[in-house]
């Protein structure tokens, strides 16, 4: 058997390649969207029959602190969304750098939380031994990794091509959602509980996210 | 028929909708812009394996390429992945066949040069830039790379490791 040039072994590729292209439907982002709105909505929905609803929102008075955390954690959480879903359809000079802005926000608390901890360490210390803290952490993190599930998929079926910062915002994103649906219960508006346990909640996402997915959407 | 961008994502489109003849006509395109583009990037023998990897990624992943955006830069993404990945397993490699470079035609020069990879070394601190092209791509063994550069071996090893890892993670960056 005659064997072929390089040349020819490409030609060869090329032509098999061509005959079995089959209709593929460009990648869309809008049903991954979907199901991850569906999920949040289900995890917070749950969370708060098991849980109630803080007492602030009941009475329809929310405090400040409670607005805060809500629109710092769902910023963060949207940037780091559509980050993900970018991550899939590669392109040299689509790389964005918006989520490390919205990041860099949102530590703000944990940096707050710390200086005011300095400030008052016998609140510090109740804060971080509330037994509600664990469960903070438990919730957040079981929602956050609820909702990577649509977006690792996601990734599964794009072509990420810098997998651990894919991976990486898969966690970011998971984290600050998880965050975000446990935020309608938590019953704490002090800011060094907020910085102590949210921010462990969205860095342990971001840490498990940048450990774990990379090796489930390398390709 | 020129390969220019809009030509590419004409194509492209028919080839997502499972059109074999425009996908055969895109593919012959982007074979040898590709071909060029590697040519200078790694060792003439890993040349056509590299090419051949690339184009099957473009085969396996084409749903990842949104027609609402151009051809080019996706390419040059995926392009850039499949060579770092090939950088990173590459061993030592003789260095006096390499640079065996053809002159690029005018015209493909623009298209050439978005997908080049000078700007993602170029992402990097300089001493692991020049560390990887003297040890990657011209394949100086580490301890020439260390007399050459004046670095330790051991930093010339350091500065692959972390460029490598710096270039992977830049792979859709552009500066």
């Amino acid at each position: 058997m005659t064997e072929l040039s390089p040349n020819q072994q490409l030609e060869a590729l090329m032509d098999r390649l061509a005959a079995d292209v089959a209709p593929v439907q460009p990648l869309e982002d809008r049903p991954t969207l979907l199901v991850l709105a569906a999920l949040l909505l289900v995890a917070a929905v749950l969370m708060l029959a098991w849980l109630g609803l803080r007492p602030d929102l009941m009475a329809g008075q929310p405090h400040p602190m409670f607005l805060l955390r809500c629109g710092t954690l769902a910023v963060l959480g949207v940037v780091s969304v559509a980050a993900v879903l970018a991550q899939a359809h590669p392109g040299v000079g689509r790389n964005t750098q918006g989520w490390k802005v919205a990041a860099a926000m949102a530590l703000l608390f944990p940096l707050s939380g710390a200086i005011m901890a300095i400030d008052q360490p016998e609140h510090a210390m109740a804060m971080a031994s509330a037994a509600s803290g664990w469960e903070c952490l438990r919730m957040s993190l079981a929602t956050a990794a609820l909702c990577a599930v649509p977006m690792v998929l996601h990734l599964r079926r794009g072509a990420p091509v810098a997998p651990q910062r894919a991976g990486l915002l898969v966690g970011l994103a998971g984290g600050s959602l998880g965050a975000l649906a446990y935020n309608l219960y938590c019953p704490y508006d002090s800011m060094v509980y907020t910085g102590l346990w949210y921010g462990l909640a969205v860095g342990l996402a971001a840490l498990a996210g940048r450990l774990v997915v990379p090796r489930l959407v390398r390709w | 028929m020129t390969s220019d961008e809009a030509t590419l994502a004409r194509l492209m489109c028919a080839a997502q909708a499972g059109d074999a003849l425009a996908y055969r006509q895109l593919l012959g395109m982007a074979a040898p812009l590709l071909m060029r583009w590697f040519r200078r990037k790694v060792a003439p023998a890993d040349l056509d394996d590299l090419v051949q990897d690339t184009l099957l990624a473009v085969h396996q992943r084409r749903a990842s390429w949104d027609p609402a955006r151009p051809f080019l830069p996706w390419l040059a993404a995926i392009a850039r992945y499949r060579w770092v990945d090939r950088l990173r397993r590459a061993r030592v490699r003789d260095a006096d066949v390499l640079f065996d470079d053809i002159a690029v035609e005018s015209g493909e020069a623009a298209l050439i040069g978005r997908l080049g990879c000078d700007r993602l070394l170029a992402l990097l601190p300089g001493p692991q830039a020049a560390a990887i092209r003297a040890v990657k791509i011209e394949g100086l063994s580490v301890i020439e790379a260390a007399a050459r550069l004046g670095q330790s071996e051991s930093m010339i090893k350091v500065n692959v490791h972390r460029g490598l890892k710096r270039m992977a993670a830049a792979v859709d960056e552009d500066r």
